[in-house]
């Protein structure tokens, strides 16, 4: 029987696609709270090394190419729900790992203007920093029903 | 008109094994990953898209467009499908079988209209709708699949023509008139999302 594509396969190549197109959203749009490292030259070749690594890794290597790519694997709904889990796992990690290694070495909270709000507070600030500073806000304006 | 059908089926198929760069080309866009993943990484990057937070949020809902119709144009392929049935071109001419092995596999589906030609154009019409530059570009994976499966004589012209109009018309729908009534809930779900930081 022909080799097919496995579950966990698909699940490592969109979890590492994923966390790359996240660090070169993070490096173009400036949201260096989503990014492990600030300086923009390594943010994109992280994000260059985990797409290409992935894309090579589940399409290229052993001639996959000519062999399993030829074949039936997941069927689409079965698809679409491991690129949802793995979609979900990447933005985890990657707003937990960034959250972290700025804990380890703060160079954000630059604070030479006022913070953005959701997302755009990720400019700034660290998620957990930003997640922290919404809830804190909230308290202070009381419940507002 | 299945004269038409099979008279530009056969300019497709003709491109076949004709010169292995193309072959590969093709197996890449006609394979059940490769343009589904990439559009979806496309629509991943859209979600943190933007230089202000108007200019995202309007990117966050082509996305939210874009998955609702993608669902839907599955939902309407699968009634269409039962409507209207006619077999693969490669059951229908059993020397097209060479074509499928070369670029794809044999599959079972029903074969009107094209599943993924609904679901690529659901997503390009969708993200087109507001963002022009992001909608070409999936645009392009969403063109080059159906291709893919018509050298592989998968579908007929007919096919994937039929799930492309379904596909648009699914996200005009969807787009224009289904998800302004999910309007409160949807602009509920953004204030959750800006509280926690991620919309």
């Amino acid at each position: 029987m022909d080799e097919v594509v496995t579950r966990w396969e698909y699940v490592v190549f969109v979890f590492l696609a994923c966390v790359g197109v996240l660090q070169l959203v993070g490096v173009r749009t400036r949201l260096n709270g989503l990014l492990f490292f600030r300086t923009k030259a390594v943010a994109y070749v992280i994000s260059f090394l985990a797409l290409a690594g992935s894309f090579w890794w589940f399409f290229v290597r052993d001639d996959r190419w000519d062999t399993v790519m030829r074949c039936t694997g997941l069927e689409g709904a079965q698809q679409f729900y491991y690129f949802c889990l793995a979609a979900f796992l990447a933005v985890v990690f990657t707003l937990a790992l960034s959250s972290l290694l700025h804990a380890v070495r703060p160079r954000l909270c630059s604070m030479s203007r006022v913070p953005g709000q959701g997302l755009d507070a990720l400019r700034d600030m660290s998620y957990f920093q930003a997640v922290r500073r919404s809830f804190k806000s909230r308290r202070a304006d009381g419940p507002s029903g | 008109m299945a004269h038409l059908d099979e008279t530009v089926l056969s300019w497709f198929t003709a491109m076949v094994g004709k010169w292995s760069v193309l072959d590969r080309i093709l197996i890449l866009f006609a394979n059940d990953y490769f343009p589904v993943v990439a559009i979806s990484l496309v629509l991943l990057y859209l979600w943190f898209m933007g230089k202000n937070p108007v200019e995202r949020e309007n990117n966050q809902r082509a996305l939210i467009n874009a998955a609702v119709s993608i669902g839907s144009a599955c939902g309407f392929v699968l009634a269409f499908s039962h409507l209207n049935w006619h077999g693969h071109p490669f059951e229908e001419a059993p020397e097209l079988i060479d074509n499928v092995n070369r670029i794809f596999y044999p599959i079972h589906d029903p074969a009107f209209p094209s599943n993924t030609s609904a679901v690529t154009f659901a997503a390009a019409a969708s993200v087109w709708q507001r963002n022009r530059q992001v909608g070409l570009l999936i645009l392009v994976p969403a063109i080059l699949m159906p291709v893919a499966k018509l050298a592989a004589a998968v579908y007929y012209p007919s096919d994937v023509l039929a799930g492309a109009l379904l596909g648009i018309a699914t996200a005009y729908f969807i787009s224009n008139l289904v998800m302004p009534c999910f309007e409160p809930f949807v602009s509920r779900v953004f204030i959750v999302l800006r509280r926690l930081c991620l919309a």
